[in-house]
């Protein structure tokens, strides 16, 4: 029978996991510029994709880049306590949160005079020929916020839940619920696109 | 007529096709090296060791300067003791006919050593520019 998300996602999880073994173990060698070459290697595009899916395009290359220059002063700091990737993530989590009330507080100081908010608002003219691309990006955008982060993180990482979990630091479970409801709307939503996306 | 829902299935298969991973560009690589290994190498074992020996060293100067000070700050009081000491026993046999003659005087070796100590201190504390330059330090 076939499965719906097949089960690679566990080995992956235990591939990393052995990668992450080496990391600590090149960190407590003392050969600190190793260990976080090899670190950058492996969590650069799961910390860049967990930036992307918790904050605006434009923010998430910056966020993503503070929480490597974060991991990389703090290396020696960490004891091992918690699993490497716990730490890391928690960490470029932590990035993001800064960069987000940073980044409203300078949105409250310089508002925009009403004018330019008017035109920051207007919607680009409905193309007719809007690509599938598009239509399921702008669906996927209108999603509630955790839905959306928790789906995006989901299809960018190889379908493991186990690894959205570890990466947003909430239960299996959760995210498996929020997958099924962004799925639930995204049916809806994309009803009236049947023809064009299928 | 309403449309109907697309299956979990057909969302799952647009998503795998539809929802492309964004790729971090080449210019971010850079700059995340630049910000981590390319910065200063707070980490580099070399480095780190450079460091602490030239720490040592300046340890070893400050304790170095400290001992000289302390002992140019004693070495008058050192000196003018070793000098009463060698000069009084002597002196005290000499004069001891002339504190004789002053009824109810009584000086002893220990005054005689004390108080030129003592005089030594005041003009230290009161003039110690003079005092270093009298005593030669």
């Amino acid at each position: 029978m076939e499965c719906d998300h097949p089960a690679p996602a566990r080995s992956i999880v235990s591939a990393a996991a052995a990668r992450d073994t080496d990391i600590v173990a090149m960190l407590r060698a003392g050969r600190e510029r190793e260990a976080f070459a090899l670190l950058f290697e492996r969590y650069e595009l799961p910390v860049y994709r967990l930036c992307c899916g918790l904050m605006r395009s434009d923010l998430a290359d910056d966020a993503a880049q503070e929480a490597f220059v974060r991991v990389w002063r703090s290396l020696r700091t960490y004891d091992g306590s918690a699993a490497l990737s716990t730490w890391i993530y928690t960490v470029a989590r932590n990035s993001c949160f800064t960069l987000m009330r940073r980044d409203s507080t300078r949105a409250k100081r310089f508002q925009p005079f009403e004018d330019d908010a008017d035109f920051a608002d207007e919607q680009p003219p409905d193309a007719a020929d809007q690509c599938a691309l598009q239509r399921v990006q702008d669906a996927v955008q209108s999603l509630p916020e955790r839905q959306r982060t928790v789906l995006q993180l989901f299809y960018w990482q190889d379908q493991s839940v186990d690894e959205v979990a570890e990466m947003l630091g909430i239960p299996d479970g959760t995210v498996k619920t929020l997958l099924h409801r962004a799925r639930q709307r995204l049916a809806t939503l994309l009803a009236g696109e049947r023809e064009a996306l299928l | 007529m309403t449309q109907r829902p697309l299956t979990d299935r057909e969302v799952d298969a647009l998503l795998r096709r539809e929802l492309p991973a964004p790729i971090p560009s080449s210019d971010w690589r850079e700059r995340v090296r630049r910000g981590t290994l390319g910065a200063a190498p707070m980490f580099n074992a070399a480095a780190r060791q450079a460091e602490l020996d030239a720490l040592r060293a300046r340890s070893r100067q400050g304790l170095a300067q400290a001992r000289r000070a302390l002992l140019q700050s004693v070495s008058p009081y050192l000196l003018i003791t070793a000098a009463a000491l060698a000069v009084v026993p002597t002196l005290v046999e000499r004069l001891q006919p002339l504190f004789g003659a002053v009824p109810g005087l009584h000086v002893s070796g220990l005054t005689l050593v004390v108080a030129p100590i003592a005089l030594a201190f005041s003009i230290h504390t009161a003039f110690p520019r003079a005092f270093r330059a009298l005593v030669g330090l």
